[in-house]
């Protein structure tokens, strides 16, 4: 399993079309995905289960990828959070 | 893959598809049919069979109306037995952000279930949460 901290540096925090590229960004990888926020977890491919964890700009995100391409998914997934995820 | 209809009173299925074209960035995905009490009534049969037709690319169309009983999906439903669709009455905008994602990989029938579910766990008392944070 891949693990690590990201923080979530977007101007609106967690929100729906952030959540639904997200997701489907988690969902090109066969790995199970899931991010942590604050005690609460949601499944990395589901974007109302992303909505759930109520981040906001500056939390820190635990992102967790477990599975054939986790590393692959883990370095994707943190440039979307990191780079991607400010222009949604 | 399978087409996705919404209809609905008013402009209510236009601006559906607008709230979830812009979540999804995918403006293709979902189609819009209004049903409007000043058209007559066969007229709008007509327009909501033409819509439901021109979705179809063989694999069947996933119908959303707004609410069961009222003339939107008392139309699809009169529909149902002339074209391979299947109707959710009481569409969600998580169920028609889901439905962009799951047309590329489902079958109609099973994409129908599984959004009908879909929309129903994703109704929330946001004041349960609270509730719970101060717990």
């Amino acid at each position: 399993m891949r693990s690590g901290i990201v923080p979530l540096a977007n101007r609106w925090g967690m929100h729906a079309r952030l959540a639904f590229h997200l997701a489907s960004e988690a969902g090109r990888f066969t790995c199970a995905v899931r991010l942590g926020n604050h005690g609460r977890s949601a499944d990395g491919k589901e974007i109302m289960s992303l909505l759930m964890l109520e981040a906001v700009p500056g939390d820190e995100l635990r992102l967790e990828t477990q599975g054939d391409d986790e590393d692959a998914a883990y370095d994707a997934l943190t440039n979307f959070l990191l780079n991607d995820a400010k222009l949604l | 893959m399978v087409g996705v209809v919404i209809c609905a009173h008013g402009n209510l299925a236009h601006e559906f598809k607008n709230a979830a074209n812009f979540i999804t960035g995918e403006s293709d995905a979902l189609n819009a049919v209004a049903v409007d009490h000043n058209v007559e009534p066969g007229e709008a049969r007509n327009m909501v069979k033409e819509a439901i037709r021109a979705a179809d690319d063989g694999n069947g169309v996933l119908v959303f109306t707004d609410m069961y009983g009222g003339t939107p999906s008392n139309i699809c439903i009169s529909l149902q037995s002339d074209l391979r669709m299947e109707i959710i009455a009481g569409v969600n905008l998580p169920q028609l952000v889901k439905a962009v994602s799951l047309r590329k990989t489902h079958d109609l029938e099973t994409m129908a279930k599984k959004l009908r579910d879909y929309g129903k766990e994703n109704i929330y008392l946001a004041s349960d949460f609270l509730r719970a944070k101060d717990a």
